[in-house]
């Protein structure tokens, strides 16, 4: 590895390092701990949008789904929290299995209405389908879990917890990146009949990102469920999908750093904004509005070339 | 057996309302191939607008027609203003339309406040119908009556007239309907104003029946994405049937399982994905 | 008795109202450079698309080296031993040459699956690309992006991604449409050079280089075979001037 990526990780170890350090409110330092929970939700979308080139726009049930299920098994079948986790993380990635057969009959639009019909179906479930989910109630958890000896209820075990969860996403999204996997990947993205004409067969290329996207999300699910111990439909919600977009469009589609970036940006902005007023989602289409006509490469993108430029 | 005979009169009043709503949806993705994610905001708007001048003693069809003039309005302003800006960039107008979804929502909130209103129905219709010896709510037939009036027009304005035939032109080829002459980007903007005002129309017909509340924008636009996915994008006959069978299933499915009425849903959606991912009368999904 | 590289029997192919394939037959021997010629729309491409596997005709068979692959998914295909160049480039703008090459290779020959580990510190698959570039002239600009590149380095790429792979049979879908003299010159040479265990079928509307390069060819026109045969069978025969020329 070059001496700029291991500058990178040795800088990203260390940020994270320090936080909890220098955040000593337990409030603050839980709205950090959520950005970087849904920053592994964006960087799960981030491997459909900037790495395969299919824009979804039901990614929250990758959200909903594990942490309905964590909920449920641990409230109503009285189950432990591995147990829960496990069949929560098969269940989520199931679930993209089942939905990647569906969506990629189509590519472009069609994929994009595809996901966000499935999403829409599913919110619609968890809302109706009371028994089981609570409806609008949702589903209360006693309690954080405690995991292998450790006790996640404080801020800052939690917050070690997701951090350490996040690390691990970059790293095994990270190798994908550089992977031979996902070199072919991106290749599906900008010439898939040329993909086809070399030997590749775009349709399970796409299928795997779609599972891994599947598999990361689910495990932003788990940790979102324990978060505030409480998930109801909102978690599977056209805006919650919508922001996960916004986040890896904002920071940065197909760059590792973006969807990060992204997550604090919109998750920093929510809390302000919604401590003033209520027009958080006035804002947010707002910024969708804006983005999409003036950044549309997004953060990340735009500081590398202005970077670069410079340098040159 | 009355019980299923009103059933079936709602589930077919649904279907017209899903018509209204879906029509306009197939059409502005069949020509600009822009899936317009805030239709459900422009249903609700017109419901909403619907209940204002309804508060102030207009008509019922006037203020029906007139919150469909007004919302196809708004439509033409976003395309006009937004949309066209990002011509080419079909992802982005995607994404433009979800933003002015959530707007729009938002302030409708704003303005008309959390409680939801419903539309008081015309007081010639209130009455049910009474045909052979059975009771039909009156107001149901009538939704069922426009929305077949209006998919006649719509038909007749789609086969009949030179508009029509400029949209099917545009439909089938966008490319080939510009160099036979075809005005596009005016083209472009009536029909957005035709399928915001059929939304816009929709909501106030409906607004007897479903009322005007924060969350049916949410409610409807996965029953348009469901109905196109089953129909066909650009099929007005697909618009058509998709809408009185998603009606019908939507329907008695709240009716009879109210627990797992989009469970219902969801399977006749992936049957055809799975199927024919075309939809039942549509081209290609792309 | 030599099994033909590619036999394609009674192809045909229609779009609605129009027969883009009529009836195509067509026998390319192992080693051969066969040329495919005829007028605009003749279904040239389109006899192309459907021996790579675009889309599947509407009856008759197409074999390779003996093996039905009619209905085979392109990817089988390219598997068994086909490779395609295309008319209108189709590289990938934001990479490397390097990285082109190496998802030829990717396809050809399998790896493409392995999600861990940088493609970049593959040396032997790196090593491989590079010959493959330098075949073509293109070493120098390896770790160039396409972007960065002219059109006529463009044109080789695409060759050096087709040739990367070794395949049995070549499509060449107009190698030198776009290109300068000098341009034309270098790709001329560098087909030239393409050994004979590489079944050639050409298309290119380049007479000079096309007829001086192929064994045998083929005329088509509005989707048939019109006549088949020698440079000179072909050049003699009065039926090609009306095609070309109307009669």
């Amino acid at each position: 590895m070059t001496g700029r990526v291991w500058l990178g990780w040795a800088l990203v170890i260390l940020a994270l390092v320090a936080i909890p350090v220098v955040i000593s409110s337990s409030f603050y330092l839980g709205i950090v701990t959520h950005a970087l929970i849904l920053a592994i939700l964006a960087l799960s979308l981030n491997v459909l949008i900037g790495h395969a080139g299919m824009t979804s726009l039901g990614h929250a049930v990758y959200l909903g789904i594990p942490a309905y299920a964590v909920a449920w098994l641990s409230t109503q079948a009285g189950w432990g929290p591995i147990q829960s986790i496990i069949v929560a993380m098969v269940l989520g990635t199931a679930t993209s299995a089942f939905f990647g057969i569906l969506a990629l009959r189509a590519s472009g639009l069609g994929f994009l209405m595809i996901t966000l019909a499935l999403g829409q179906v599913m919110w619609g479930i968890a809302y109706r389908w009371v028994d089981l989910t609570g409806g609008d109630n949702g589903i209360r958890l006693d309690h954080r879990p405690v995991l292998l000896g450790f006790d996640f209820t404080g801020a800052v075990p939690f917050y070690g917890l997701v951090a350490t969860a996040l690390v691990v996403a970059l790293f095994c999204l990270w190798q994908l990146d550089r992977s031979p996997y996902g070199a072919c990947l991106r290749g599906t993205r900008d010439q898939p009949r040329r993909m086809r004409m070399l030997g590749h067969d775009v349709w399970r290329i796409r299928y795997l990102a779609f599972i891994t996207s599947g598999f990361w999300g689910s495990v932003a699910g788990v940790l979102y469920c324990y978060d505030y111990t409480y998930v109801s439909p909102q978690a599977l919600s056209l805006p919650q999908s919508a922001e996960a977009l916004l986040m890896v469009v904002l920071g940065g589609a197909g760059t590792l750093a973006g969807p990060v970036l992204g997550a604090i940006i919109i998750t920093v902005i929510k809390t302000v904004v919604s401590s003033y007023v209520d027009r958080w989602y006035s804002l947010l289409g707002l910024t969708f509005i804006v983005v999409v006509m003036l950044m549309p490469r997004g953060i990340v993108p735009g500081v590398r070339a202005w970077v670069g430029g410079r340098r040159a | 057996m009355q019980f299923w005979i009103v059933q079936s009169l709602n589930s077919l009043a649904m279907g017209g309302l899903l018509f209204l709503l879906s029509a306009g949806f197939s059409l502005i993705f069949g020509l600009l191939r822009i899936p317009n994610l805030a239709h459900g905001a422009l249903f609700m708007l017109g419901a909403y607008l619907g209940a204002t001048l309804l508060g102030l003693q207009v008509n019922f069809w006037l203020a029906a027609l007139l919150a469909g003039v007004g919302v196809g309005l708004l439509g033409v302003v976003l395309e006009a203003g937004l949309l066209r800006r990002l011509a080419g960039n079909e992802q982005g107008q995607v994404l433009v339309t979800l933003g002015v979804a959530f707007i729009i929502a938002d302030l409708c909130l704003m303005t008309w406040g959390g409680d939801p209103m419903p539309l008081p129905a015309p007081r010639a219709l209130r009455p049910p119908v009474f045909i052979a010896g059975f009771a039909f709510p009156g107001y149901r037939l009538a939704v069922l009556g426009v929305a077949l009036v209006g998919a006649l027009l719509l038909w007749l304005l789609l086969e009949r007239t030179r508009l029509g035939a400029m949209i099917r032109a545009g439909v089938d080829d966008r490319l080939m309907a510009r160099s036979v002459g075809i005005r596009v980007s005016l083209l472009f903007s009536a029909v957005f104003f035709l399928g915001a005002a059929l939304a816009g129309f929709g909501g106030v017909i409906g607004g007897p029946i479903l009322s005007a509340y924060p969350g049916l924008d949410a409610d409807m636009l996965p029953l348009a994405l469901v109905v196109v996915i089953l129909g066909g994008v650009g099929s007005l006959p697909g618009a058509l049937v998709g809408s009185f069978i998603i009606g019908a299933i939507y329907n008695f499915g709240s009716a009879l399982f109210p627990d797992f009425a989009y469970v219902l849903l969801f399977l006749p959606m992936v049957i055809v994905l799975v199927v024919k991912p075309t939809g039942l009368f549509g081209r290609v999904l792309r | 008795m030599t099994v033909p590289a590619l036999q394609i029997s009674n192809l045909a192919k229609r779009f609605g109202g129009l027969a883009a394939t009529r009836n195509v037959s067509l026998t390319v021997m192992p080693g051969e450079r066969r040329l495919l010629i005829g007028p605009n729309g003749a279904g040239k491409t389109t006899l192309f698309n459907q021996i790579a596997g675009d889309f599947l005709p509407d009856s008759g068979s197409i074999r390779l080296f003996g093996e039905d692959m009619t209905r085979l998914p392109t990817p089988t295909r390219v598997k068994m031993g086909l490779g395609r160049t295309y008319q209108v480039l189709t590289l990938f703008p934001h990479d490397t040459l390097v990285h082109n090459v190496a998802l030829a290779l990717l396809g050809s020959e399998g790896g493409g699956w392995v999600a861990f580990g940088a493609l970049a510190s593959q040396r032997e698959r790196l090593a491989r690309a590079m010959e493959a570039l330098e075949d073509v002239g293109l070493g120098h600009a390896a770790y160039r992006r396409v972007s960065e590149t002219s059109y006529g380095e463009r044109r080789r790429l695409e060759l050096a991604m087709a040739l990367a792979q070794k395949p049995k049979v070549l499509l060449l879908d107009e190698p030198l449409a776009g290109l300068s003299a000098d341009e034309r010159e270098t790709v001329r040479a560098l087909l030239e050079r393409i050994p004979r265990d590489v079944t050639i079928i050409l298309i290119e509307h380049d007479m000079d280089v096309a007829l001086a390069f192929a064994d045998r060819i083929t005329l088509l026109h509005f989707g048939e075979v019109i006549l088949e045969g020698t440079r000179a069978e072909v050049i003699a025969d009065p039926r090609t001037r009306e095609v070309y020329l109307g009669s």
